[in-house]
This record gives structure tokens, sequence and C-alpha cells, in this order.
């Protein structure tokens, strides 16, 4: 995998967080929740264009977004809506992880460090919101 | 498995123009001590392993004094018992695993929590222990993040998921 490419797996995952905050965020009816789902799309939203301005400089064709995606499960409520959220950072924080063993670019691993830390730490948050038991995984990122 | 590297000092050979004892007594088996083969480098990841033994022996130190915070502590504990195993298992494919339980569930310990002469020891108040690990915690994080920078891309996943990790035990020590 080439830095570019890394970079382009981490665009989609991106992408495809921010569409699904869009949803999980119309389910949820506890004001701190919804301000939490506000924020993870908003955080999304910024690593996204910061994706995109750096695919740019490096003359690639950044990947756009899908017009909708699949979800493992209907969101229906607040339970399926926190289900969706920890599957986001999930897939997001496998994303990020690959990209660190995809580029061998400082920056790049200090970014993809950041974004895998994020990702983990909103992963538990939801979790905790979902009463899901351990919250935390010990390897974020790789499949168990 | 890491490459290793070896680096064997030559010797001229008027160094031992008169020197057949010594030679006869190398070709023999003992080495002389110029013959021993510059140690390779330690792999990198062996600071990180003894890094994870020490915070499962805080969190066997703070569970032992306070086991009413076994519980809490547990499901933490058992993540660095991951990281352990599975950093040991990338230094050496065939090392088993550590077993899991707590020395208060009956395991042997798995770290050497005695306190270097100048250091501290755990605390036995539950604020204090709940700070402590999280400081160390917080150190963990920024030596995996550090280590992922710079290590060579098949480690470099590894390590960052293992900083993200110790980061995400923050807000659960608080």
């Amino acid at each position: 995998m080439s830095t570019v490419d890394a970079l382009q797996k981490a665009l989609a995952a991106e992408h495809a967080a921010v569409w699904a905050y869009g949803l999980i965020g119309g389910q949820l009816v506890n004001t701190a929740r919804q301000q939490l789902a506000t924020e993870c799309l908003g955080a999304h939203a910024t690593r996204r264009d910061a994706l995109v301005a750096t695919l740019t400089a490096r003359k690639a064709t950044p990947v756009q977004a899908e017009a909708g995606y699949e979800v493992p499960q209907p969101v229906r409520d607040p339970a399926s809506a926190y289900a969706l959220a920890v599957h986001v950072e999930e897939g997001v924080a496998a994303a990020w992880r690959a990209a660190l063993a995809g580029t061998a670019e400082r920056q790049v691993r200090q970014t993809g460090l950041a974004a895998l830390t994020d990702a983990s730490n909103r992963a538990v948050t939801w979790r905790t919101a979902a009463g899901k038991t351990p919250a935390t995984v010990p390897l974020p990122g790789i499949a168990p | 498995m890491p490459l290793v590297v070896t680096r064997r000092r030559v010797l001229g050979g008027a160094l031992f123009g008169g020197g057949a004892a010594l030679l006869g007594s190398a070709a023999s088996g003992c080495r002389a001590p110029w013959q021993d083969a510059k140690a390779a480098p330690p792999d990198p990841l062996e600071a990180l392993i003894a890094a994870e033994r020490g915070l499962i022996a805080s969190y066997d130190a703070v569970i032992t004094a306070l086991p009413q915070l076994s519980g809490r502590l547990s499901a933490l504990r058992a993540d660095h018992l991951t990281h352990l195993n599975v950093l040991r298992r990338t230094v050496d494919p065939g090392a088993a695993d550590l077993p899991g339980a707590a020395p208060t569930a009956g395991g042997a310990p798995i770290g050497n929590h005695a306190p270097k002469p100048g250091g501290n020891p755990m605390p036995t108040d539950q604020p204090g222990a709940l700070a402590a690990l999280a400081t160390a915690t917080r150190q963990a994080a920024d030596r995996f993040g550090q280590a992922c920078l710079t290590a060579p891309p098949r480690r470099a996943g590894l390590l960052g998921a293992i900083a993200a990790c110790e980061s995400s035990h923050l807000g659960l020590l608080s």
C-alpha cells in the first residue's frame, strides 16, 4: 500500500462516518448524546477535509463519498444508533490503523495515530452509552 | 523475526603473529574476549514489553490493596495482558501466552513492582491509586505513540493500536 492508498482508504472511512452520524443523530433523544453525535460528525468532517487537502496536494484525486452506505442493522432507536456509532468508530479505527502500516512518513503517522486514538476514545464513549462491557478493546483498529 | 546483525571485529593477523597458544585455545572452543561477537542490539519491543509488565504489576498492586476496584480495573488489566502477549509473540512467535489471573485471583505476579530506590509505591487510597494508574497509562500511551512513529511499517499498526488503547483507558481511570 502506498501512502496515497492509505490516505484514500482513511478518507473513504471518514466519508462513511460523516454520513452515518447524520443517521445516528436523528435517532437520539438524550440531549447530551445528541450533542456528542454532533461533535463526532464535526470531528469526522474535519478529518475528511484535511485528507482531501492532503491528497489534492499530492496530485491525487480524493475518493468521493457514496450517496449512501449499508448499515449492519436498521437504525430506528437510540440503542441501534449507539450500536452504529460503535461500528463506525471501529471502522474508522481500522482504516487509520492500516494507514499507519501503509506509510513510513512521520507526519502521516502522526495524523494516523491521532485519528486512531480519537476513534478509540469515541468507541469507548459509545460502548458505554450502549451499556456494553467491556467498554474498551485491547487493539483498536485490529480485528480480534 | 527481526533481522539480527552482528558485528565481529576483524583483527589483523600481526596481533596474533606470536600467539599460537591463544589461537590454539580459541580453536579448541575457548573464546578470547575480543572474539565475542558484538551483541545484537536488543529488540526495541523489549522495553515496551517491560512497560506493559510494569503496568500490569501496578494494576495488581492496586487491586490487592483496594479489592473493591477489582471489577472496575480487571477489564483494563486484561487489555494490558493482551498487549503483553501480542508484543511477546511479535518478538518470539513461539512464545506462550502468560497466564491471565491477577494475584488476588490466584495468578502468578507478572511484573516486578518492587519500588526502585527513590521510586514511589502505588498509593493505597482510591483516588491516589487511580491517579497513579492514569499517570502510568498516559506515559505508556506516549511511549507506544513515539515508537509507532518510527517503527517499521509492519509494527507501526500494532504499536499505534496499543497507544490508542492506553489513551482510551484514561477516561475510565478518573
